[in-house]
């Protein structure tokens, strides 16, 4: 039998509507968590979203079938999220850098955007937690979010992210005990 | 009584040392969950929060942090996928109507080029035939041949640019062109 992503790669190649349609539909939440997560604002996200998947129609012919899809298509949105904040002068992701990789000393801050995870429904417990992870650089919570729910292999995070293993891995360790500390904090 | 210089050190020493197994122990939790541990990692840490309660409870707060990460529900804005879906059949009509007209193209600039090249003999006596004619000087209707050549080129070239400009303009219009301030 011939592999998902093969026949979704021939799908994309062919600009087969109906495969088009079924992926929209079947990465919709993921891909817009994601997009929020890196965007800070639930209007971007969904323009992004939107944008992602002209970008997935108008470049199909590139995904090769081999890799996960969902490693292709967050690394479309990732350089989206780039491009606008190249655009609209906001600082890059990668300026946002734990301390450990440049800079100075990590220290979790609040971020400027408009809470991403002040989304969350109307569970007490899930605000709490939004209130806080959206304290984590943006940085610390895309790695988190590509590994513990996306699931991703650290392999698969660094060709998203396009950065080195060990600094996918950094920031694994440095954004799980940011968010464990910050989970604590709220907690007491 | 006072306790002996080795015994002081004894005492440091231990106390170090169970820092160390502690701090090993946090390591492993987070590597454990990051990257996976090896068989004999894995039981040593079984063995150590099985003994350490707050090692134990380290371990149980990252897995409640990593639990509530995974459940945290975001609100989807309603018809997200439908308005999508909306676009990219629309973009993707676009761009099978493009491609057509593509091909097209390409049919016209090659039947141009063999229809250039079979009546070039042709066209060549006919331009001197003139050229004699009316008196012109060789240069005047050698121009003229060169002209004859140009046109259907140079009129697929303007084609082209125009395409190209369109969907520049196209594309700069989209949600995220110019002008967009993302909100």
């Amino acid at each position: 039998m011939e592999p998902e992503t093969r026949a979704v790669a021939r799908g994309l190649r062919r600009r087969d509507p109906e495969l088009l349609e079924s992926l929209i539909a079947q990465y919709e939440y993921r891909l817009y968590r994601y997009l929020l997560y890196l965007s800070g604002s639930p209007e971007t996200a969904r323009d992004l979203f939107q944008e992602t998947w002209l970008r997935v129609l108008a470049r199909g012919h590139q995904y090769d079938g081999v890799t996960r899809f969902e490693a292709w298509l967050f690394s479309i949105a990732r350089h989206l999220v780039i491009d606008l904040r190249r655009r609209k002068q906001m600082p890059s992701l990668d300026s946002m850098l734990d301390p450990g990789e440049t800079g100075p000393g990590w220290e979790p801050q609040a971020s400027d955007a408009a809470s991403p995870l002040a989304q969350f429904s109307g569970h007490e417990q899930a605000e709490r937690l939004g209130a806080a992870l959206d304290r984590l650089l943006p940085v610390y919570r895309e790695v988190l979010l590509l590994r513990f729910q996306e699931e991703l292999s650290l392999e698969e995070i660094a060709d998203v992210v396009k950065v080195p293993l060990s600094t996918v891995k950094s920031r694994l360790y440095r954004g799980l005990s940011a968010a464990r500390e910050l989970l604590e904090a709220q907690q007491s | 009584m006072k306790p002996r210089k080795d015994e002081g050190m004894n005492a440091d020493s231990n106390a170090g040392m169970k820092a160390d197994l502690h701090e090993r122990a946090r390591r492993l939790i987070d590597r454990e969950r990051v990257e996976g541990l090896d068989v004999p990692d894995q039981g040593w840490l079984a063995d150590h929060l099985a003994a350490c309660e707050a090692c134990a409870g380290r371990a149980a707060t990252t897995d409640a942090t990593l639990r509530s990460l995974r459940a945290a529900p975001v609100n989807l804005p309603r018809g997200l996928a439908a308005s999508t879906q909306f676009s990219v059949q629309r973009r993707a009509e676009e761009l099978r109507a493009q491609h057509t007209r593509n091909v097209a193209l390409a049919i016209g600039c090659t039947l141009s080029w063999v229809v250039g090249v079979v009546s070039a003999p042709l066209v060549w006596r006919i331009c001197a035939w003139v050229g004699a004619t009316l008196d012109l000087p060789r240069v005047v209707w050698m121009l003229g041949f060169a002209a004859w050549w140009f046109v259907p080129a140079s009129a697929m070239l303007l084609v082209i640019l125009w395409q190209r400009r369109s969907a520049e303009r196209e594309s700069a219009g989209g949600p995220l062109g110019p002008g967009w301030d993302g909100r």
